[in-house]
């Protein structure tokens, strides 16, 4: 099999379970949502086709089964229920797990999936026409999938012998098999049976023409009538190939179709023409063909005429888009990084020859393609966030469920678009999130209700621009943070100080701390103390921030800060001896003078006083043991970490810069304060400072509890 | 196997036809045999498959035959009971169900037609 193919097949079969198991939960809302039920049908049938089409024959059996058990459903015939929705999402799971198996090569736990397949079968009323649910494999006229390139219509007429039912053979069956394989509009020509008196009642005097339309070949409808063959006539017809859509005319008029059916001759078709009245009743009065002929034809007209024009917006939009590898883009991002980097050498290079000024225009029409070509790289891999945030809505079900809590998720800020990579890397973070907020934040409802709440806990997941930034806030009307106990647990595992005074802000900022957990009882959710610490590292490592806001029995807000992209930041290009560095813009709040004065006044403490603040900085050129003298008049970039202004000093800010960010490479992984590097125009390479890092170093060389965790008792003594 | 019955009712002006049981190709004898007699009356002829517990394509074709019989034999034919699942999925399925009636049909009471 060809492996882009299987591949494909896998691409897609996981975004259609990403769809299911939004369907699926929006069933269970509303059951009542034929629609829905619908959806969820067609998503099981197009994984069954697709499957066995690509040869994962276990996939295609066991959604057979779970297909089989909808069709009952979108008849009306087995009520949306718990039951059933649990189910599903389960079978959901298995699928796969049955894909993944076929990645990595582990096996796939079957007991489960009989376990689900045998689940369904209780489902189904015993006495129902359809077909059971079994663990075995498809029936004949399923198993019949042949690969084709998309979905055609047959045009078929079936005229069994009229001793076909003393053959043992039942026309029905074969009907039903048809309307198996696809959409079917099935006509039965009545005209050969006569009043009871001439009668044969045990010979068929019936005939059909069906109209098909599947995506499963013309071998698979010959599969269908393999054991009738001698015993039947049988003409199959391609009267749409999947690829017109309609142009204005529609499909074929009347005429054409009984003309190309055989149903009329050229001859006969011109003399009705001749008439000029409606095609079907000219050719009824002339007596050429009966009603069913036209009725047959005409209901074949209706078929495709509708197929082509519901396949019209969709070729329109299969011709808007394509489908490429995150790898490529991946590739074309790097590739634009790179074009920046070499850009901002001919800018510098334009900027050292201006005499040539034909140079530097031509330097400034590159600067400006570079910036476009840029913007409009990384817009292709912004991805909204809503599929992330819709995946939790599985979560939150499966969780209040295992912990007995009523809790609703609801969703704003779905299209907020964030870069793929970004995404990706906020997953883990934000379940551990809610996961901590559905299993400390929300009460369960007896415990709601004697607080006077709802019974039924809401966490809300948003997401909204803010500059180069994107706000992601998890918010829940649960209990709230315990500030007295988180601060007694810090000082249990002496994180802070006994006599410590601490703004709100920095308590709740103790969650962050490794291991640290309140929580008196450890659940399978969590209370074990992992998480919110890895959740900060997560953070972190996106350049990101986050903040926390809660209120005792009213609830807890969690914000996280993230960067759009992590390919290129708008930077600070600072200056230290002959070392250059690059500042996040976004952590900038303003660049001051630092005067030699400046420092005697406070007695060699590293704080400065700003319009009447104290704000505590690092010495760069100290902490990266840079040798030299310092510049008699220094610079200090002011920051803003979790809510603090904290000064970077620098020998000189250079200006704003395009960083284009490179990784430091394995060696050099653990080196804290500094998140990566980019190349200058002149070839050089400046490191990027990882400023919350940088603080955090600062802070372990300095005795806990002074200025730079507790400026504002700094403040104090001052 | 083969467990049906025909029972047929004279009334002032109509002739009521019952069945029960199973209307497929293996009783089709003799219900074709029961559905003639009712008609040979000469009365309107009400047909009740409310008791029907099976069908097939030939019991399909034989309320096709009854209905051209009365259209020949100049009679009312009333079909009752024919709205179960027994019956509907199966004219469903075979494409007997139609928007409009066949050629045979002059005085529009078709069987099969929907939406009349």
């Amino acid at each position: 099999m060809n492996d882009d193919f299987a591949q494909a097949f896998k691409t897609e079969a996981k975004e259609l379970l990403e769809d299911l198991e939004d369907s699926l939960l929006e069933m269970e809302e509303n059951p009542e949502d034929m629609g829905v039920v619908g959806r969820v049908f067609r998503t099981m049938h197009t994984i069954k086709g697709s499957g066995a089409m690509f040869g994962y024959d276990d996939i295609a059996s066991f959604t057979h089964n779970v297909e089989t058990v909808y069709d009952l459903v979108r008849t009306g015939g087995l009520p949306v229920t718990k039951e059933l929705v649990n189910l599903s999402l389960a079978a959901r799971d298995c699928i796969l797990a049955m894909l993944q198996a076929s990645e990595t090569g582990i096996a796939v736990d079957h007991g489960v999936n009989d376990l689900v397949i045998e689940g369904f079968r209780k489902l189904v009323p015993s006495g129902s026409n359809q077909q059971q649910p079994s663990a075995g494999k498809l029936p004949a006229a399923g198993g019949g999938v042949k690969p084709s390139a998309g979905e055609m219509t047959y045009r078929i007429r079936f005229r069994p012998d009229p001793s076909i039912f003393s053959c043992g053979s039942n026309p029905l069956n074969l009907l039903r098999e048809l309307q198996e394989l696809g959409v079917c509009t099935v006509v039965a020509h009545t005209s050969a049976i006569d009043a009871l008196e001439s009668l044969e009642p045990e010979q068929c005097h019936l005939f059909w023409d069906i109209i098909l339309t599947t995506g499963q070949g013309e071998d698979a409808i010959r599969d269908v009538f393999i054991f009738v063959e001698d015993d039947c006539q049988l003409a199959i017809t391609l009267i749409d190939d999947g690829s017109r859509q309609d142009e204005g005319g529609g499909y074929k008029k009347l005429g054409e179709i009984l003309l190309e059916r055989g149903d009329i001759t050229a001859e006969q078709m011109d003399e009705v023409l001749g008439r000029q009245k409606r095609f079907g009743q000219l050719a009824l009065e002339a007596g050429i063909v009966d009603a069913d002929t036209v009725v047959s034809a005409l209901l074949e007209q209706k078929h495709v005429k509708s197929l082509r024009q519901e396949r019209q917006p969709q070729a329109q939009e299969a011709a808007s888009s394509i489908r490429v590898t995150a790898e490529k883009l991946d590739v074309l991002v790097n590739l634009v990084g790179e074009l920046v980097t070499v850009q901002a050498r001919l800018s510098l290079v334009a900027q050292e020859l201006k005499k040539h000024s034909e140079l530097v225009s031509v330097a400034e029409e590159v600067e400006r393609l570079t910036n476009d070509l840029r913007d409009n790289a990384l817009d292709i891999r912004m991805l909204p966030i809503g599929a992330t945030f819709s995946k939790f809505k599985r979560l939150v079900r499966d969780l209040s469920g295992e912990l007995g809590k009523e809790i609703e998720l609801t969703i704003s800020g779905a299209e907020t678009e964030l870069d793929k990579t970004v995404i990706e890397k906020l997953n883990d973070p934000l379940v551990h999130i809610i996961r901590n907020s559905i299993d400390h934040g929300i009460e369960t409802p007896a415990e709601r209700e004697a607080k006077g709440k709802p019974k039924e806990g809401t966490v809300h997941l948003s997401a909204v621009h803010s500059g180069d930034s994107v706000l992601i806030t998890i918010a829940d009307d649960g209990a709230g943070l315990d500030g007295a106990a988180i601060r007694a647990k810090a000082i249990e595992r002496k994180l802070i100080l006994p006599t410590a005074e601490l703004s709100d802000k920095e308590i709740w900022g103790l969650i962050f701390a490794p291991g640290f957990s309140t929580a008196s009882k450890v659940t399978s959710v969590s209370g074990r103390g992992v998480g919110m610490d890895v959740v900060k590292q997560a953070i972190d490592s996106l350049r990101g921030s986050i903040e926390v806001e809660s209120v005792l029995d009213k609830g807890t807000t969690i914000t996280l800060r993230i960067p759009l992209t992590l390919a290129i930041i708008e930077s600070l290009l600072v200056q230290i001896g002959k070392d250059r560095f690059v500042l996040p813009l976004s952590l900038v709040d303003e660049c001051i003078l630092l005067t030699r004065e400046d420092r005697d006044k406070n007695h060699g403490r590293d704080i400065l006083q700003v319009r009447g603040q104290v704000v505590p900085y690092v010495p760069l050129r100290k902490m990266f043991n840079i040798e030299g003298p310092a510049p008699a008049i220094q610079q200090v970039v002011i920051c803003q970490i979790q809510g603090k202004r904290i000064g970077m000093v620098v020998d000189w800010v250079i200006g704003e810069h395009q960083t284009v960010i490179k990784s430091l490479g394995r060696m050099y992984q653990q080196v804290e304060g500094v998140s990566g590097a980019t190349i200058l125009g002149d070839g050089s390479v400046a490191l990027i400072l990882d400023i919350p890092a940088v603080v955090k170093g600062a802070e372990l060389n300095d005795l806990p509890g002074q200025h730079l965790t507790s400026p504002r008792q700094q403040s104090v003594e001052e | 196997m083969g467990e049906s019955s025909v029972k047929i009712s004279k009334q002032k002006t109509l002739t009521v036809v019952a069945i029960t049981g199973r209307m497929t190709v293996d009783t089709i004898g003799d219900l074709k045999g029961g559905f003639l007699k009712a008609f040979e009356l000469g009365k309107n002829v009400q047909l009740s498959l409310a008791g029907v517990t099976e069908v097939d394509l030939a019991g399909l074709q034989l309320l096709c035959s009854s209905h051209r019989t009365s259209i020949a034999r100049e009679v009312g034919f009333v079909v009752t009971g024919a709205e179960g699942e027994v019956i509907c999925s199966v004219a469903e399925l075979s494409g007997m169900m139609r928007r409009t009636s066949c050629a045979e049909d002059i005085n529009g009471t078709c069987v099969w037609q929907r939406e009349k």
